[in-house]
């Protein structure tokens, strides 16, 4: 009770333009720190979702990938342009093709080995899709694969670091 | 204003001695102490989100960031409550 007075006593010396005092100072520093938390906790819960999801999303990419060569697709959604890498080691990893910086189509250069961003020289690795050079300032955001007896398929992306999430 | 009228400053001659001197200069800066620490805190409270809306764009969990979150977060209220006198 004396809580909801003090805060709308505060409330009328700010409407008042009065002059704030340093426990007010105070009391506003905490409640932004709960409004901070607060963020993060609807941020780390997807309440801004990028995309809609749905968590049963497959497509099939292709019925094979021999090594080094690539294959793009569409991820989680017919709006997400995404590329699938069969690396020359065999492995087989996948990852959205928007570049990080400004939204470019990302490449595969086969005869570099690494993913390019031709629009600002920006390159990824194509092992973990982390940022090499230039002006991109995130990795690019992976897609989970499975091999399958008929094909590879994308089944999900690694949000919140949960599998499964289209 | 004519001869012989008084100057409103001799009516009115303003702040006693002692006026404006801190009283209680312990407890005033305990609660300066207080804000630069709270402050603090909510600075790191920004970089983190800074953090973890950049790894949310990447795909990448921020529950840790969370944690890190909550934890200002009950330090900035534990800072806030210990001076009862002072809220």
């Amino acid at each position: 009770m004396s809580d909801r007075r003090s805060t709308r006593a505060l409330l009328d010396r700010i409407r008042e333009d009065a002059p704030i005092t340093r426990r007010d100072y105070l009391r506003i520093l905490v409640t932004v720190s709960g409004g901070l938390l607060v963020g993060t906790v609807a941020v780390a819960t997807g309440v801004f979702r990028r995309r809609d999801v749905d968590p049963g999303n497959e497509v099939r990419i292709a019925e094979e990938l021999s090594p080094g060569r690539a294959a793009g697709f569409r991820y989680p959604t017919e709006d997400d342009p995404a590329i699938a890498i069969r690396l020359p080691d065999g492995d087989l990893v996948a990852y959205s093709s928007v570049c990080t910086h400004l939204a470019c189509a990302v490449l595969w250069r086969s005869e570099h080995g690494l993913l390019e961003c031709p629009c600002h020289d920006g390159v990824f690795d194509p092992r973990d899709g982390h940022v090499i050079a230039g002006p991109p300032p995130r990795p690019l955001p992976p897609i989970v694969l499975e091999e399958r007896p008929d094909g590879i398929y994308a089944v999900g992306t690694t949000e919140g670091g949960r599998r499964g999430l289209g | 204003m004519g001869s012989g009228e008084r100057r409103p400053s001799a009516r009115d001659p303003g702040p006693g001695p002692g006026a404006g001197v801190d009283r209680d200069p312990e407890r005033s800066s305990m609660l300066n102490a207080r804000i630069a620490i709270v402050a603090t805190i909510v600075v790191g409270q920004l970089w983190a989100l800074t953090v973890a809306l950049d790894r949310y764009f990447a795909w990448q969990p921020v529950g840790l960031l969370v944690a890190f979150q909550a934890l200002s977060f009950a330090l900035a209220l534990a800072v806030w409550l210990a001076a009862p006198r002072d809220r």
